[in-house]
């Protein structure tokens, strides 16, 4: 394509552009001139003559995701006002230019927007830029029919902010009932925006202006809150990641919890506002469903026996390996082990606390106690664990470790498990427990890691995880007393239900229609009753 | 498997005699367990050594490791020895491997280490280093020279690469205190009448020894953030059986991320994973006690309680400024100090003070100014601080205007009594921060007699409770323009600005330390 062409393009789209915000900026007595106008110059002056006539933020912002074809920063919109302020409309339209030039990208200048006022966008970025992951809030809202159960209520416009680039990509639209990638940006205008999990990083300023200058509504649906309390547990750009998307947070409406730990984690964020001037938001406590996750499509409920991991080379790389001493890394599941099995899901970040677990482990295999350790982690660093290569490993201690696990893996796992341990300092929710209790498997826990009603700690055996004594004694128990674990499992059996779709509609009835929030004591529970796992579509 | 005796007994090993030395001061710390040991003897020494750590207690591996490393141990290498220990690992082998894992036994220098116990510990190591003064300094400065007054009290620094603490030098304690200016200072305070604590007369020479503390208490004035400061805070507060005491400025990085420089958030999130293991927090206003609170609440999804946090607010009282040298003039005379701008003029002079970061709001003062100017009103800004993380589109804003022929100016590394006199010339001060933990340069204004507009919330509307204060929004910059034409065009609301703020009683430093002292070592809220 020539300058000359490009440049056309450009020109045009920036066009198209202004002409589709133009209406937006208008007065109930003004003349609706954006259809009328098809020269850039004109319609970039007719822009100025509003903005500089009315400098209202919600405005500017919209115009300036339109001069730019993506979305603005604080910063950018700050600027625009004081621009409008203290400029002619003439000089107003050579700044326009100018900053559009300064901001947009050779692909956010020839780029279409959509503007959406009468949908609900629901921004499912987190989904999408989540890999395989091991029980992590992503993974759930990955799997679970939260979209579809938005879908059946309302229509649905299900967006994503694409990374590194500040625009909405459409990722879902219920119209064509498919994820489609056209390129597109996204404008929410007086609408509702709900999120889901934690942005990445680079979205973190266009989204905070969003939520703060946009006039729209954000609601979050989160899981866990580590920064502030944890900060010393996690990684470092795990870290950043999250502040950032708490400072965004804090220009929402609206945010639902997963769990009561998770509640009070962001209670304790929000009640710090008032210090900055800023109107928290109000924060619920919405208990995630205990009916089991539905199967990815494609995935059986019936695991082939010998199933094996067909992703998990691609993470190698990471793996310790320390000469003699050859981790057991993704080995075929035995679906009929001999021994019994515990199964750990986690990371190597220190807030997952599987070093203490393994001394536990160590101690009762010193004892004679016989039993295998699945671990489940996303990675592991070479040295993240010096005394599994040091000492477990070379010993012939029975520990397999699991990398990169995608739903069948997990299946067969889960299949094989007596009991799941979560040795954890510190959990928002721990969906993976939520799910191996929905398939009926007793758990041991930090009691602080249960914080969602009783109804959650059917099934829980509750262990101070920093007492290795009790620890150990929790564990041998647990292998050792079939009476305890059928005890447990009973537990299960008998507490209620909570289905999918009352944990959607109470969820939507939040975060959309702003409803009174469930009672954080009352969550409702169905009778409990046979429960199945859904079967693949 | 190499064991600690096995070490200690290689008669031929340099090292050997140095690791005995400290397992004496480690044993000689902890005291016999079983009834006297002979520390000359280094079988039994190693003995006692051994027995203290078969425990597999926390708190006595931290100490161990510590006094036999020379540097306050890592939270890992404490957790994993602890865990070999408890597998049945015996204690000699564990402590060999360990510090051969952390690679502690073979270092190039051995500094003689000692374990420092009972007393007050004051941790002012940024204050003792670096002459500068902003707002946090300032605070330590006033502070430690009170607290250290106190005959209980060992001012104490880190040692590179913040391995341990180790005691001041003279000097050392002569900038942490600003003795040069307690030779001048005739106010009240500093040791002096209604003051519990004794004038600082001469600082304790440093041993250079590494100083491992040991149920004592340690008291924390500076935001601790440097480095490896923080993990060796968190291991003290968490192992040292000791009582930790910190001063609580605000939460901005967590709370307020966007405002501050990049690098900053990782950081400040370690130092307050070591302010959740502290005893006390005293938090300088009741805005930051409210972050505080907050944060605090937080860590019951840890199972833990925090720190208990109470509001200690700082002092009002604004310390005489070193006098202009003789030879420089305000209209910029020899040398290189900055001189006040617009001075002498007989258009009003609005002053903002502080650092030019996105936090302290100066585009909106200048858009706000802009506003003024744009509809004819006269008056001059002078913006009094230093360059900070982003301040370029201030730069740029303040050029284009200038260029304009708005009467507006930035002075940075202005010495105090240039502030002073900067606030005694002005109409008013504007101060319209978005995020305070306190807000220094409103209660300077007030000092000086001179009204400020402040934000309406949090620190800044707390200070301007007196009066001398016109509070806007200070995210709407017409409020913020507003109310500096009703300040420089109504002589009457100024004059009635200016009564109130004379009126205002100072709190003292004086009353500070005591009170924060109170609070953090005796654990007694202020009244």
């Amino acid at each position: 394509m020539t300058d000359r062409s490009t440049a056309g393009l450009v020109e045009a789209s920036l066009a198209a552009r202004l002409r589709q915000v133009l209406p937006y900026l208008e007065g109930p007595g003004d003349c609706d001139s954006g259809p009328r106008l098809t020269d850039a110059g004109d319609l970039i002056d007719a822009t100025a003559r509003h903005v500089c006539a009315d400098p209202a933020t919600d405005k500017l912002w919209l115009v300036l995701a339109a001069t730019a074809g993506r979305l603005p920063t604080a910063g950018d919109v700050r600027e625009a006002h004081y621009r409008a302020e203290t400029s002619s409309p003439t000089q107003m339209a050579l700044w326009m230019l100018d900053d559009s030039a300064r901001r947009s990208t050779p692909a956010s200048a020839v780029r279409s927007i959509r503007l959406v006022d009468d949908h609900v966008l629901v921004d499912a970025g987190a989904r999408l830029h989540v890999g395989a992951s091991t029980g992590h809030a992503q993974r759930g809202l990955d799997r679970h029919p939260l979209v579809p159960d938005f879908d059946r209520l309302v229509a649905v416009l299900t967006a994503c902010w694409k990374n590194k680039d500040r625009y909405l990509r459409v990722a879902w639209d219920p119209t064509f009932g498919c994820w489609t990638a056209d390129d597109e940006l996204i404008v929410p205008w007086r609408t509702t925006v709900v999120v889901l999990g934690t942005t990445a990083l680079e979205m973190r300023d266009p989204l905070a202006a969003a939520a703060e200058m946009s006039g729209s509504t954000f609601a979050a649906l989160v899981d866990d809150n580590f920064p502030a309390a944890s900060g010393g547990l996690i990684p470092d750009e795990y870290l950043e990641q999250t502040v950032h998307h708490l400072n965004a947070l804090k220009h929402f409406s609206r945010v639902a919890a997963l769990s009561e730990a998770s509640a009070v984690d962001y209670r304790g964020f929000v009640s710090a506002m008032p210090a900055q001037g800023v109107r928290a938001p109000q924060v619920v406590y919405c208990a995630l469903a205990t009916d089991p996750f539905p199967p990815e499509p494609g995935i059986s409920a019936e695991l082939p026996q010998g199933c094996r991991y067909t992703r998990a080379q691609e993470k190698l790389g990471d793996t310790a390996s320390n000469g003699d001493s050859e981790p057991p890394i993704n080995q075929p599941i035995d679906l009929s082990p001999d021994l019994p099995t515990i199964l750990c899901v986690g990371a190597a970040d220190r807030r997952f606390n599987l070093a203490g677990l393994l001394c536990a482990a160590d101690l009762l295999w010193t004892e004679g106690i016989q039993f295998e350790l699945n671990l489940v982690v996303s990675k592991l660093g070479t040295g993240d664990f010096p005394p599994l290569n040091d000492r477990l490993l070379p010993a012939g201690r029975p520990i397999k470790i699991h990398l990169a696990t995608d739903q069948i893996d997990l299946e067969a796992l889960y299949a094989t498990a007596r009991f799941c341990i979560s040795a954890s300092n510190h959990e928002g929710m721990a969906i993976w427990t939520s799910e191996v209790l929905s398939r009926s498997i007793p758990v041991l826990s930090s009691p602080r890691n249960a914080w969602n009603g009783d109804r959650y700690t059917a099934g829980v055996m509750a262990v101070d995880i920093d007492d290795s004594h009790d620890l150990v004694a929790a564990i041998r128990l647990l292998l050792t007393d079939d009476v305890a674990v059928s005890h447990l499992r009973d537990e299960i059996a008998s507490r209620g239900r909570r289905p999918w779709d009352k944990f959607s509609d109470e969820l939507w009835s939040f975060l959309v229609d702003a409803a009174s929030p469930p009672d954080d004591r009352a969550v409702a529970f169905e009778p409990a009753g046979h429960q199945q796992l859904p079967s693949s579509s | 498997m190499t064991t600690l005796r096995a070490l200690v007994g290689t008669s031929h090993s340099s090292r050997s005699a140095e690791l005995l030395d400290r397992l004496r001061v480690f044993v000689g710390a902890i005291g016999p367990l079983d009834g006297p040991t002979s520390l000359a003897d280094a079988d039994e020494t190693c003995s006692a050594a051994e027995a203290a750590l078969d425990g597999a207690r926390p708190e006595l591996w931290w100490l161990g490791l510590s006094v036999l490393s020379a540097r306050i141990a890592d939270t890992a290498a404490v957790e994993e020895s602890c865990h070999a220990v408890r597998r049945g690992s015996p204690p000699g082998a564990v402590v060999v491997d360990t510090l051969q894992r952390f690679g502690h036994l073979e270092p190039e220098s051995w500094p003689p280490v000692s374990v420092h116990r009972g007393g007050v510990l004051v941790d002012v190591d940024q204050v003792s280093r670096n002459p500068l003064g902003t707002g946090i300094q300032r605070v330590v400065r006033q502070t430690a020279r009170r607290w250290g007054g106190n005959p209980e009290t060992t001012l104490v620094g880190w040692a590179d690469g913040y391995v341990g603490l180790r005691k001041l030098s003279p000097a050392e304690v002569a900038q942490a205190t600003d003795q040069h200016i307690l030779a001048t200072d005739s106010s009240p305070g500093a040791g002096g009448p209604g003051s519990s604590f004794a004038p600082l007369t001469g600082p304790t020479g440093g041993s250079g020894a590494v100083l491992i503390p040991w149920r004592t208490t340690l008291l924390v004035a500076e935001l601790a953030i440097e480095d490896e400061r923080p993990s060796a805070l968190a291991g003290i507060a968490r192992f040292a059986r000791s009582s930790t005491g910190l001063v609580g400025y605000d939460c901005v990085p967590l709370t307020m991320p966007e405002t501050t420089g990049s690098g900053m958030v990782q950081p400040y999130m370690r130092y307050l994973a070591a302010c959740a293991y502290a005893t006390r927090i005293a938090a300088i206003s009741e805005t930051a006690a409210s972050e505080f609170h907050g944060w605090r609440s937080t860590l019951a999804s840890r199972g833990m309680s925090g720190p208990e946090v109470q509001t200690v607010e700082l002092a009002t009282e604004v310390p005489p400024s070193a006098p202009p040298p003789e030879s420089t003039s305000m209209g910029g005379g020899r040398g290189h100090a900055p001189a006040l701008p617009f001075a002498g003029s007989d258009i009003p002079l609005v002053v903002a003070v502080g650092s030019h970061e996105p936090r302290k709001n100066h585009m909106a003062v200048l858009h706000a100014a802009e506003l003024l100017w744009h509809r004819g009103e006269e008056f001059s800004l002078v913006f009094i601080g230093g360059n900070s993380w982003n301040s370029e589109p201030f730069f740029d804003r303040l050029d284009e205007l200038r260029s304009k022929g708005r009467r507006v100016e930035s002075l940075s590394a202005a010495p105090d009594h240039l502030v002073s006199s900067a606030y005694r010339s002005a109409a008013c001060s504007v101060f319209v921060s978005l995020h305070e933990g306190f807000g220094l340069p409103i209660v300077e204004s007030l000092a000086c007699g001179t009204p400020v507009v402040t934000s309406d919330y949090g620190a800044m509307a707390h200070n301007a409770r007196h009066g001398g204060c016109l509070l806007v929004d200070p995210r709407d910059p017409h409020q913020i323009a507003e109310a500096i034409s009703r300040v420089i065009n109504h002589d009457g609301l100024r004059h009635k600005l200016r009564s109130e703020a004379a009126a205002i009683a100072a709190r003292t430093w004086d009353t500070y330390a005591q009170e924060a002292w109170d609070f953090l070592v005796h654990g007694r809220p202020p009244r």
